[in-house]
């Protein structure tokens, strides 16, 4: 058999195939990125065009150039998969690619290429700054009307600009395929039903979103073209009144549409806004939160079945809905819009044979997350369903649990730093190092006088100037010059240090010095870009060089610090979430304790349908079989002390207490069915939940009427979130019970039907009643003669419904004394829920973005709730944040040892200094600090340290430090800025 | 309304005659309380011997050190297995809550004793001639429900003159039989526990009263007159220079200082070193240096650091050598800061330093 | 108002929003006053609050700090506990009649470079209208 390949080809950039690309590196696969584009997110993916929250996106980046620097990652431009070829494990992909023309990687930014472009199109050069994405310098070429004299080939001082890339066709052998393409969203002619195209007054949500993307949301995101400012708005999800299958709704779109007339209602207070949708089918963490605090901020939300915007003269339009002649006039409907499905599916299926669903969006298999009906071949995000963006991300981390079968050992190990000198006890001595940027900055500033006025400043022993310090060949010339200086401090003046850190601070490696002897002064985006009098441009400089001066005379050297990490981990919860974490980690060689509370395992098996049982079975049989999980039944979890990676947990068993080590915790402790007596439950048998009805359908004959009472125990004063599951399990078995011939009527509030399978449409066509009861009067259920009768407030009129059963969808509820219990022992917090928190806990839900796609796995400090101690969720749905959380889990287990995210940059304690007050403790946002019981000060755990400084700020004595940020060294600064 | 326990002695008498009970009865390991040294002035004592206990001087019109610093420093973090009884003045004991929260001593195993305070005289009046002369006037003045006038001008101010987190509270404003009658509030079951076994008549009644609310309203109105006395407000670089100008840098404010807890204080470290280019730049730019250096930079830095916390004790002005009005502009800055975040310094234990924690959705005004 | 006065401001910027947003700006080649000297810290929430006092006394016409948005902190809280912190300092030079306008506060994330300019230019423009900084030339500080 041929050994099993590493590299993963990754097919497109949408939020999920970025976070695989980077779970895979971090891992040690090597990954290739195709973009079908020229430039980055050019083809843009779903959190772009439609999030709610109007951000740029320079975060989500960050980790995939950290793994090009690195050589782990290839990106490939203008990019085409053409062939797939062999097996899981083995295949050959053939793709083509025609590199950037501007390889924005080595591109320095100079803008010479712009400023000897000779065409002038508009108020910009046919060589231009696409100024459309914010987070990377995209310079195009205009093609319509280069006439491609070659002026800005010849003096790009990098050679980054090349106009004739030639289309290249590669081959490559890979382990697995992620395919990942991105976001397709209706156009104008999809719209035609809102008047889109056709009035002034009607724009989509994505174009206010991108309006706002430099800014955040302002007056002018909604600005008319006449440069008047709305007064009153309509807000229209447009997926719930379009024709079917035109675009599909994933469920952030209605908290989308809440959300866009929130930021209207607080930036415009006088605004009017009215908001249009069928029902609002908010279901993520605190989604309904949301709406609830749209009602507070007076925003108006019209439920409707019927919608249609028809332009009016000038920037009017009227908004006509549901069918007693319902008419709004506006200035401006917003159209918050769907997906469609992908039209990259076909041409994906003919190249590697995967399959469409019903929607023509990428089938996955049952009970997978990512896997699609060809082994080794995955897809993520936009492309396989409309999903939210917590759903994408976890996608992404899940495709690392899910690839990883099909892949050989990890290949990639980042290379070694060059080895260092020590420099203690040698006399302090400064050098000024300033880069010319190949010469570029000198065009725009005198570099040789702000040399000889920095080799006058107090504390300068040398100062140069340097062609480059980013460049692999100048890198090496800087870090000569350096040696050659003799200095042991190093202050680097040139670009922006965010970027470029990394290679300046290996630049000082290779130089034999500790980084921590370095500062690296922001000379260009600070100075020579943004201010042209002269004399001010100097001053400004001399500013920044004596601030790195001051700094770098107080820098000490000191080692990165290690510490341990176990690769065992600690699951809590033996049913579905908590076998399926233990199964999947097991599979991949790590050591699992399973602790159980219950006498078996198995969890809530009572509320499993048709092949689920069988599913579970199968995980218990795994685990029992598994020589490398242990579990633990009657059993809990009584206490933990330690800290991420190194977890010391002592667990109650029958047989006494076992102590147990883990790097990783997993809380997997489920949820239940919320209990209630009202509508007559308990108290007559014909009144049953949805999760007894399916025993009751089977002998159907009798029910000739069968009501069903949406939202108990959900969305209300108690409860206040949606519990997700109840609208669709209602649904499915409404509609199976009109195929037995029974009545059924749906008393709700807002149908949150989602998913595939159209369940919503499907009982509507088969004639199942729905009856819209108001948010604060729910049904009542009374025995009468014979049969049960249900009185539901019908749009203000009492009806009252004859009914031989009364199914009651009953909302899923944290099992609170479990979760308080557990969050005190692990010191883990729980939302307002009653749920564990997580990553995705933003407000709203979305907007936890930043805090998805952070690139560090130990923010919530080794602590992993999945399944429904995370929040409520489905059986598939649960599955997938298992395999979201085993991928992060995977990505840390079997290391050995961690570095702090920042190596050497952490923060430390005085001891002598440090009287224990705890501020530090309480502030530090990764748990990085705790009290030592015994002598009374802080300590720093540094792999949890990301070097924030948050502890430092608040020690009253500078007890605290940041080794490159210590209380001395920033007065330092400030008195040296200041001077 | 708390129950209340009333006793046939004087309140100083009561108090003493409680601690030696609770003594003798080993209910408590020992005694915290303020008493005389040698017949001359007074000072912080723990006591276990119940003949020691007539030295004792509860309500001693002085404060010679914050008693909850004091306090602080006995019962550090280490668990006590047999309480002691703590009498403390209602600021010596928010000073005290503050510090438990900042982890530098711990609350459990202590019946806390305080009372409705009259306030105290200026520490340096204790060495100025005899000042037992001042205590009958004191006395009289706590039965008319006012205050001194050549009380301490925090005292004079003071609005949180009712304690919050005694166990017991000795009621004293306004009390007009207090040399014959002491009544105890009852705040908790450990100060229940105190006094079974004593006699007396018990009932039930509010601690506030006619005359609290009384001695209130003046202090407020005293509080505003003392601020616009020192332009609060207005003041200025200039104002400030004329007022901290005179500062000998000795740091007596910090040392006596409840709050300031760090053994190792940051405007001691290294940090505030200055090296000869630092004098030299100074020279350049503001033509001189004010030596010592950075008066301001510690005033203000301790503003910044402490005033959240500030329990507008007086210690502070009381030690300035040169009569600063430390007290006065700290209590302020604490005051408006305070309302800031909603916060009652050594009120509620449970009431985490407003720096360590952020809510989402507050504050808005305070950026662009 | 003195015309040719030129304020000595100084910024502390986050790494992770307004740090970069100033990068963005100088990208784009924005044209913003120089008085303004950065300094980078990992999070608003590294300012010392006597940081701000120190700058003051030093002389500084004007502090900036600039932070991510509420929500959005690369440390979770960071920037809301540095709006705590700020609020202390601005209320200590309210109550001593110091002008707190001299000290602001900005949420700028990483992708409003416009926002940055904008600031910058504001900044300059209302610390000039408060005139120089007393303090600068008070010797008995």
């Amino acid at each position: 058999m041929t050994e099993k390949k590493s590299t993963v080809l990754i097919y497109g950039t949408n939020l999920g195939g970025y976070r695989a690309a980077y779970a895979l590196c971090k891992k040690g696969y090597k990954t290739i990125q195709l973009n079908r584009g020229s430039y980055v997110d050019e083809y843009q993916n779903q959190a772009l065009t439609q999030l709610p929250f109007d951000f740029g996106w320079i975060c989500g980046h960050m980790p995939q150039r950290l793994f090009k620097g690195l050589g782990c990652l290839t990106d490939h431009y203008n990019a085409e998969l053409l062939e797939v070829s062999g097996k899981a494990g083995n295949f050959r992909v053939k793709f083509k690619k025609k590199d950037q023309v501007v390889n924005n990687f080595a591109c320095i930014e100079c803008g010479r290429c712009v400023e000897v472009c000779p065409v002038t199109v508009g108020d910009r050069k046919a060589m231009w700054v696409n100024p459309k994405v914010g987070w990377e310098n995209i310079y195009l070429v205009d093609w319509e009307n280069c006439t491609r004299c070659g002026k800005c080939e010849e003096v790009c001082p990098t050679g980054a600009l090349k106009l004739d890339r030639p289309e290249e066709t590669l081959e490559a052998d890979v382990g697995a395929i992620i395919l990942a393409p991105e976001f397709e969203g209706p156009d104008a002619s999809d719209l035609s039903l809102f008047a889109y195209g056709r009035s002034p007054s009607v724009i989509l949500n994505s174009e206010t979103a991108r309006r706002s993307l430099l800014t955040n949301f302002t007056e002018d995101s909604v600005r008319l073209p006449s440069g008047k400012l709305p007064e009153s708005f309509a807000v229209v999800v447009t997926p719930h009144f379009n024709k079917p299958g035109v675009e599909y709704e994933n469920y952030n779109l209605s908290v989308t549409a809440v959300d866009r007339a929130i930021r209207i209602r607080t930036t415009l207070p006088s605004s009017k806004v009215t908001v249009f949708l069928k029902d609002y089918r908010g279901f993520g963490k605190n989604h309904y939160r949301w709406y609830q605090r749209a009602l507070e901020l007076g925003v108006n939300v019209v439920r409707t079945d019927k919608l249609s915007v028809h332009p009016e003269s000038g920037e009017k339009a009227t908004v006509k809905y549901g069918s007693d002649g319902g008419a709004v006039g506006v200035e401006l409907v917003i159209l918050v819009t769907g997906q469609k499905s992908p039209s990259q599916m076909k041409r994906l299926s003919e190249v590697c044979g995967v399959k469409p669903d019903s929607r023509g969006f990428c089938h996955i298999r049952r009970h997978s997350s990512v896997e699609t009906d060809v082994d080794g071949i995955l897809a993520v995000g936009e492309f396989s369903g409309p999903k939210g963006n917590p759903e994408t991300i976890w996608e992404g981390c899940a495709s690392l649990t899910e690839a990883i079968k099909y892949l050989g050992k990890p290949e990639f190990t980042p290379p070694a730093p060059p080895p260092l000198t020590s420099r203690k006890g040698e006399e302090i001595k400064v050098g000024v190092f300033i880069c010319s940027c190949f010469d570029t900055f000198r065009d725009k500033m005198d570099l040789e006088l702000l040399r000889t006025r920095t080799q006058e400043l107090y504390n300068v022993d040398h100062a140069e100037i340097v062609r480059g310090c980013c460049t692999p060949p100048t890198m090496k010339e800087t870090a000569e010059r350096i040696k050659a200086s003799g200095v042991n401090r190093v202050v680097l003046a040139a670009c922006t240090p965010l970027q470029k850190l990394l290679k300046y601070r290996n630049t000082m490696m290779m130089a034999g010095l500790n980084p921590l002897l370095a500062e690296f002064v922001r000379l260009r985006e600070d100075v020579i870009y943004t201010h042209h009098e002269r004399d001010k441009m100097l001053e400004k400089g001399l500013s920044v060089i004596r601030a790195g001066v001051a700094r770098v005379r107080l820098g000490f050297e000191a080692p990165t610090p290690k510490d341990k990490f176990l690769s065992e981990t600690l699951v809590i919860g033996g049913g579905l979430a908590g076998l399926s974490c233990a199964t999947e980690l097991a599979a991949n060689g790590f050591k699992v304790t399973l602790v159980e509370r219950r006498e078996t395992l198995g969890g809530n098996l009572a509320y499993l349908e048709g092949d689920q049982r069988e599913y579970v079975d199968s995980l218990i049989e795994k685990a029992q079989a598994s020589s490398l999980i242990t579990v633990f039944t009657k059993s809990t979890v009584e206490n933990m002390t330690g800290y991420a990676g190194n977890f010391d947990v002592g667990i109650e068993t029958p047989r006494g207490r076992v102590a147990v080590g883990a790097g990783v915790i997993m809380i997997a402790t489920g949820a239940g069915e919320y209990e209630t007596t009202g509508f007559l439950r308990g108290a007559d048998p014909r009144v049953v939940t949805q999760a007894e009805l399916p025993s009751r359908m089977e002998k159907s004959q009798g029910l000739k009427h069968v009501v069903m009472i949406q939202c108990v125990g959900s969305r209300n004063q108690e409860h206040r979130y949606c519990s997700r599951v109840c609208c669709n399990q209602a649904l499915a078995h409404a509609v199976e019970l009109r195929k037995k011939g029974s009545e059924v009527t749906v008393l709700y509030r807002d149908m949150t039907a989602y998913g595939e399978d159209n369940l919503y449409e499907k009982a509507v066509e088969l004639g199942v009643q729905f009856v819209r009861f108001p948010d604060d009067d729910y049904p009542r259920v009374k025995a009468g003669d014979g049969r049960l009768q249900v009185t539901v407030n019908d749009a203000g009129r009492e009806k009252t419904l004859n009914a031989d059963l009364v199914a009651l969808s009953t909302g899923i509820v944290p099992d609170m004394r479990t979760n308080e219990a557990i969050s005190r022992v692990l010191g883990y917090p729980i939302d307002a829920d009653g749920f564990f928190d997580s990553d995705a806990n933003g407000y709203p839900y979305e907007e936890a973005i930043k805090r998805l796609t952070k690139p560090f796995e130990l923010a919530s400090n080794c602590i992993f709730p999945v399944g429904l101690a995370h929040s409520p969720r489905s059986f598939d749905e649960t599955l997938l944040t298992c395999r979201d959380m085993v991928g992060r889990a995977l990505v840390l287990l079997g290391k050995g040892a961690f570095m702090p995210p920042n190596s050497m940059y952490v923060a430390e304690v005085k001891e002598d200094f440090c009287v224990g007050c705890g501020l530090c403790v309480d502030v530090c946002p990764y748990s990085a600090r705790v009290i030592d019981p015994i002598k009374r000060v802080a300590v720093v755990r540094p792999f949890l340290c990301d070097s924030c400084g948050s502890c430092v700020a608040i020690c009253p004595n500078d007890a605290s430090s940041l080794r490159d940020f210590t209380g001395k060294q920033s007065i330092a600064v400030l008195d040296a800025t200041l001077a | 309304m708390p129950k209340t326990l009333t006793v046939n002695r004087g309140a100083s008498d009561a108090v003493r005659a409680l601690l030696r009970s609770l003594i003798e009865g080993g209910k408590v390991e020992g005694v915290f309380t303020l008493a005389r040294v040698n017949n001359k002035g007074v000072g912080y004592a723990l006591i276990r011997d119940p003949e020691k206990i007539e030295q004792a001087e509860p309500f001693y019109p002085w404060m010679p050190s914050s008693g909850g610093k004091q306090l602080s420093r006995l019962v550090s973090l280490s668990r006590r297995p047999r309480p002691l009884a703590v009498v403390l003045r209602p600021c010596e004991l928010r000073a005290f809550v503050e510090l438990v929260k900042l982890e530098q001593c711990r609350r459990d195993k202590l019946v806390l004793i305080s009372s409705t305070c009259g306030g105290v005289y200026p520490v340096e009046t204790l060495s100025d001639g005899n000042p037992d002369d001042r205590v009958p006037r004191y006395w009289n003045g706590l039965k008319a429900g006012e205050g001194q006038p050549d009380a301490r001008d925090s005292c004079r101010a003071c609005k949180h003159f009712i304690p919050y987190n005694a166990d017991l509270t000795v009621a004293l404003v306004g009390c007009g039989d207090l040399d014959e009658k002491c009544t105890f509030f009852v705040n908790s079951e450990a100060g229940q526990a105190c006094l079974e076994g004593q006699g007396g008549v018990w009932g039930q009644s509010a601690v506030e009263t006619e005359a609290t609310e009384k001695l209130a309203a003046a202090r407020d109105a005293e509080r505003e007159r003392q601020r616009e006395e020192l332009h609060l407000g207005s003041l200025g670089i200039e104002g400030l220079v004329g007022i901290f100008g005179k500062c000998v840098g000795c740091r007596s404010c910090r040392e006596v200082c409840p709050i300031c807890y760090c053994t190792l204080c940051d405007f001691d470290s290294a940090k505030y070193e200055n090296e000869p280019a630092w004098f030299a730049r100074e020279l350049n730019s503001r033509k001189g240096v004010r030596v010592p250096p950075a008066t301001l930079l510690f005033q203000m830095g301790r503003m910044v650091h402490m005033s959240v916390s500030c329990v507008g004790c007086g210690m502070c002005s009381d030690v300035c050598p040169v009569n600063i009005p430390v007290a006065t502009l700290f209590s302020s800055v604490g005051e408006a800061n305070q309302k800031l975040f909603d916060y009652v310094p050594g009120k509620d234990e449970s009431q985490k330093p407003p720096f360590v924690k952020a809510e989402l959705n507050e504050l808005e005004n305070l950026t662009v | 108002m003195d015309a040719a006065f030129e304020p000595k401001l100084v910024g502390f910027l986050c790494r992770w929003c307004t740090y970069q947003a100033a990068d963005l700006a100088g990208v784009g080649r924005s044209r913003y006053p120089a008085n303004l000297v950065p300094i980078r810290v990992m999070c608003s929430g590294r300012v010392d609050p006597l940081f701000l006092v120190r700058a003051f006394l030093k002389g500084a016409d004007g502090v900036f700090v600039g932070g991510c948005h509420p929500g959005d902190c690369h440390y979770i809280e960071g920037n809301l506990r540095a709006r705590r912190r700020f609020g202390v300092v601005q209320t200590v030079f309210s109550v001593l009649g110091l002008e707190p306008k001299r000290l602001r506060l900005a949420w700028i994330s990483a992708s409003e470079g416009p926002k940055f300019t904008a600031q910058m230019k504001d900044f300059d423009a209302a610390v000039k209208k408060l005139g120089k900084n007393t303090a600068a030339a008070e010797v008995f500080l």
